[in-house]
């Protein structure tokens, strides 16, 4: 992301600026936290780096492209290739299986064959979703319809995952399963992770954060040696330190 | 398997949805075709049986029906791809590029069309027989609409249909791809804003509503009343037409902005109110955001609502009149004329066609006698002035120049008016009594006429005054049309001079039902006078007294040829000598009439009933996910079945019941303007109590529809609520 910007105009004409100049790079196989408070600009980012909105200026480059040079049809293809998506509210299809769930992403590139039928299968025994593969969503817990939603997201082995508040609507225990998940697909499939997030415990299983306020990049975290708990405990800390200084 | 193959299992799955869409557009096929079949089989009778305004009209109904199929396909496939938004964004979000997901609208659209067309044609084809029987039953038609395969038809019905459905699939699809696909998704998922009620508004909607009905109810009516033929240029005619959209739409703004804010600010005033229990707390936060979202279909369900009521109260308030009018006010036009004015062979026929009425229904029946010669009055003596204005469109045979009446002889009269009050004595004093008349002296009585409104001063019955003298004119102004009679023909009739020595008026029609529609005024003379016209007629041309009087008919100049077709269809033989005016034809003659505006209207009022019930079931099923979610917060917090039941049941009362009792209202207030309309009008017959009839019919309406709304609506919303509290269970045992 190279100096993004991006200003919102109003309906009576005046202009907001939810993002201005935000750089940074993503490498690959990295898991990174985005945090900042409501209205601070990290959906806006999120939007920007999937593709799903164009920025006023600066640009975001994936996979050697750029992505605000790319025409719709372009940004589709490389949403379908390099993207991942997880939602705060799963967005699981009800009518559909969560097999056929999973499915669908792959789907969307070439008809799904044998291959790709046991990718899904496989994906959907790594997330402890195996004997679930023929229910329907609403048979599911939340828990369970965020696991499908990260096979989903997961299933055609995307260049990077976008999670947007993917803990929003879990409770504390549904939580920590999750982002155990996210954390052991980090470690053992080296997946490349941008998360979004207000909450510093979800956080805290990121190795590094960026804090926005105001639009603007004002803070960033390395998790480098410490563990998880010293690492929240450092978020908390600049989270306490930032609110003193504002 | 492809994402095609999973689109389709989504739409299989999501069966309800979508078989409700092929439902509603195989519906809307089916009507349009039956209406084209109906149409081109009247027209093709027509062109061997007759004319008439009966084909024009079905012709507009076809036109309408295919409005309301462009409306019905193009509302509901909307709905449809309302409910499928987060599933197209998802495959946006996905990578699926706007080609394929405009090609993917398009195919849904055009499958679905393809089985609505399909399902439509099997069910018109299939329905085509009964309801050309029907619809000849119902129209009264004097001949039976036959049935027959049209293939150009089915093609006419497919391709309109087809190009429907190419058009509103390729704008949907165009539509839904414009919009990026994290909008498509923000839509599904952003907190729902609830903006505060309005008290502006909502004082704004009560002001138009007032507005409405005050135009509705006392202007509306009043300006039509200014209304004259010979003043149209005046454009009363026009502003009263211009007033309809207006209250139309005032009616709807006012409507909208009385649910969206009105109830809403009531709502909220009761929201903390003290000593309310949870699942009314609950029930009544919901409603103020559902009442807001629900707020323009309630206003569109008001007025459909209003629409059939009214609708149905003025037609079977027309029917009842028609019925009453045609048994009560004619029980004895029968008239049969011979050539050698033979009186024995007259009676002898008329006591056979009296029993003959008896035998099939018609009652009480007796038979009078009654001459009738036709006369013409001339108002102007026929000069060279006088002719010329023949050829002038407004200075011709039916204005100022020459009027039609009816001459009747004084003892006939008494005769008659006499039988009918005997048979039906609530009758008793419709019609004027008329003092004895001297040789030479006439009286005048109008028909169908209203002295409140325009009265005596109707400059078309000015010449009508008393003491005036004028030349009767013996000529059969009904057998023949005024362009083919020459002025020489005109000038050698025979004038016979009479005096004007009173008038009066009635709302019945004593003596001759064309006087509703060609001639609304007759002349009774004396007897003696009676027979020295009807002598000199008979000398000048023998023929006229032949021909027939009393056709119930609009375009009087094609009334003789055509009951000459339709006579042998009664079962009164027509035969050389006697002529026959039999009851079951003007009864059927006035039944065809208002039959033609009941049918169309009918037809309208269900499509509208259907549509509104259409409208309840999309906007109640595309809350599900939201609804589900909540279900669940709720019973993490202790709700049990019953709980979520009363809350939807609630909240299914208020929105279904809001817009019906409007409806109501709406309604009440148009059956105001309709009887005040009709009072000005003196269709009526005086001694009919239009109003008493029709608040009752409206009551029935009410009750009949309010208990479907309540049925209906109780029974999809307990089943619905039933199946969220299942859709919610996993998700809140999950916690």
């Amino acid at each position: 992301m190279e100096h993004l910007q991006k200003v919102y105009q109003s309906r009576g004409g005046a202009a907001h600026l939810a993002l201005d100049d935000v750089s940074f790079a993503v490498e690959a196989g990295t898991f990174l936290a985005v945090m900042g408070p409501s209205g601070s600009g990290k959906t806006t980012l999120l939007n920007l780096v999937a593709g799903l909105d164009r920025p006023t200026g600066g640009s975001v480059i994936l996979a050697d492209q750029r992505l605000d040079r790319l025409s719709e049809e372009q940004l589709a293809r490389v949403r379908r290739r390099y993207l991942g998506f997880v939602f705060q509210d799963f967005h699981l299809l009800d009518p559909l299986t969560v097999e056929e769930n999973v499915l669908l992403p792959l789907t969307l590139e070439r008809a799904a064959r044998e291959p790709e039928i046991a990718r899904v299968r496989e994906v959907l025994a790594r997330l402890g979703l195996a004997d679930k593969r023929d229910r329907f969503p609403f048979e599911l817990s939340g828990g369970e319809q965020q696991r499908v939603a990260i096979a989903r997201a997961i299933v055609h082995r995307p260049a990077l995952l976008l999670a947007d508040e993917p803990t929003g609507n879990l409770d504390s225990a549904t939580s920590r399963i999750i982002l155990e998940t996210f954390a052991d697909l980090h470690r053992a499939d080296g997946a490349t992770m941008l998360m979004v997030t207000h909450d510093p415990f979800a956080a805290s299983y990121a190795e590094r954060i960026l804090m926005l306020k105001d639009g603007r990049l004002y803070a960033e975290l390395l998790r480098g040696a410490d563990d998880r708990p010293a690492f929240y405990q450092r978020i908390i800390d600049a989270l306490s330190a930032l609110e003193v200084a504002a | 398997m492809s994402w095609r193959v999973l689109w389709r299992r989504l739409m299989f799955r999501n069966f309800r949805a979508y078989a409700g869409y092929v439902l509603i557009f195989s519906v809307a096929v089916t009507i349009f075709y039956l209406f084209q079949t109906l149409s081109t089989g009247l027209g093709s009778a027509s062109a061997i049986q007759r004319r008439d305004y009966l084909t024009d009209v079905i012709g507009v109904m076809r036109g309408i029906v295919f409005v309301f199929a462009l409306f019905f396909v193009a509302y509901f496939h909307r709905l449809l791809l309302l409910g499928e938004s987060r599933a197209l964004g998802l495959l946006g979000t996905f990578g699926m590029s706007r080609h394929t997901r405009r090609g993917l609208v398009l195919w849904e659209s055009i499958l679905l069309g393809t089985a609505g067309l399909t399902l439509g044609l099997a069910l018109g084809l299939l329905l085509e027989p009964l309801f050309l029987l029907a619809a000849g039953v119902f129209l009264r038609l004097p001949w039976r609409l036959a049935y027959e395969f049209r293939p150009q038809l089915l093609l006419l019905t497919a391709l309109a249909f087809a190009v429907l459905v190419l058009l509103e699939g390729g704008i949907s699809a165009e539509l839904a791809v414009r919009r990026w696909p994290r909008q498509l998704l923000s839509a599904s998922r952003a907190v729902e804003e609830v903006r505060q009620p309005s008290r502006v508004r909502a004082i704004l909607g009560l002001i138009l509503l007032a507005a409405a009905y005050l135009l509705a109810a006392v202007i509306h009516p009043r300006i039509l009343e200014r209304y004259t033929e010979e003043q149209a240029e005046v454009g009363w005619l026009g502003l009263w037409l211009l007033l309809t959209p207006i209250i139309l739409l005032l009616t709807l703004l006012g409507s909208y902005w009385l649910l969206a804010e009105g109830l809403r600010l009531l709502l909220r005033h009761r929201l903390v109110a003290p000593g309310s229990r949870a699942e009314s707390l609950l029930a009544r936060a919901r409603l103020g955001a559902r009442l807001r979202a629900h707020a323009g279909s309630g206003a569109i369900i008001a007025g459909l609502l209003a629409f059939v009521v009214t609708d149905t109260c003025m037609l079977i308030g027309v029917q009842a009149q028609v019925l009453r009018s045609t048994l009560l006010l004619n029980p004895v036009v029968v008239q049969i004329t011979h050539p050698e004015n033979d009186e024995a062979a007259i009676d002898a026929e008329a006591q056979r066609i009296a029993s003959s009425l008896s035998e099939a229904g018609f009652g009480p029946v007796q038979a009078v006698r009654l001459r009738l010669v036709l006369g013409a009055t001339p108002l102007l003596p026929f000069d060279e002035d006088g002719l010329a204005h023949f050829g002038h469109p407004r200075g011709g045979w039916y204005t100022d120049r020459i009027k039609g009446v009816n001459i009747i002889a004084h003892s006939a009269y008494t005769h008659l008016i006499g039988a009918i009050e005997v048979a039906h004595p609530s009758l008793t004093g419709i019609f004027p009594a008329v003092p004895e008349l001297q040789p030479g002296q006439a009286f005048a009585i109008r028909t169908r006429f209203e002295e409140e409104r325009r009265g005596w001063n109707d400059p078309a019955v000015q010449w009508l005054s008393v003491g005036r003298t004028f030349n009767v004119l013996g000529y059969d102004v009904f057998r023949v049309a005024p362009e083919e009679v020459t002025p020489d023909e005109l000038a050698r009739a025979p004038l016979l001079e009479v005096t004007l020595v009173g008038r009066a008026s009635t709302a019945g029609l004593p003596t001759n039902m064309a006087a509703g529609f060609v001639n609304q005024t007759f002349l009774v003379v004396d007897d003696a006078t009676f027979s020295a016209l009807e002598t000199s007629v008979r000398e000048f041309d023998p023929e006229s007294i032949y021909s027939f009087t009393g056709l119930f008919y609009p375009r009087w100049r094609d009334s003789q040829a055509v009951l000459m077709r339709l006579l042998p269809d009664y079962p009164v033989r027509m035969t050389s000598e006697l002529n026959v005016q039999p009851l079951p034809l003007i009864y059927a003659e006035q039944y065809r009439e208002f039959g033609v505006l009941l049918f169309t209207l009918s037809a309208i009022a269900l499509l509208f009933l259907f549509a509104s019930g259409a409208v309840i079931h999309f906007k109640v099923s595309e809350r599900l996910e939201s609804d589900v979610r909540q279900v669940t917060a709720l019973r993490r917090v202790g709700a049990t079945k019953w709980h979520v039941r009363g809350i939807f049941v609630r909240e299914a009362a208020v929105l279904l019941l809001a817009p019906f009792l409007l409806g109501m209202v709406h309604s009440a207030v148009a059956l105001i303007d309709w009887v005040s309309m009709l009072d000005m009008e003196a269709v009526f017959d005086r001694n009919f109590d239009i109003w008493g009839f029709t608040y009752r019919t409206f009551l029935g309406m009410a009750l009949g529809i309010g208990l479907v709304v309540a049925v209906y609506g109780g029974a999809v919303i307990y089943r619905y609520a039933g199946r969220i509290w299942d859709r919610s269970g996993p998700a809140a045992r999950g916690w």
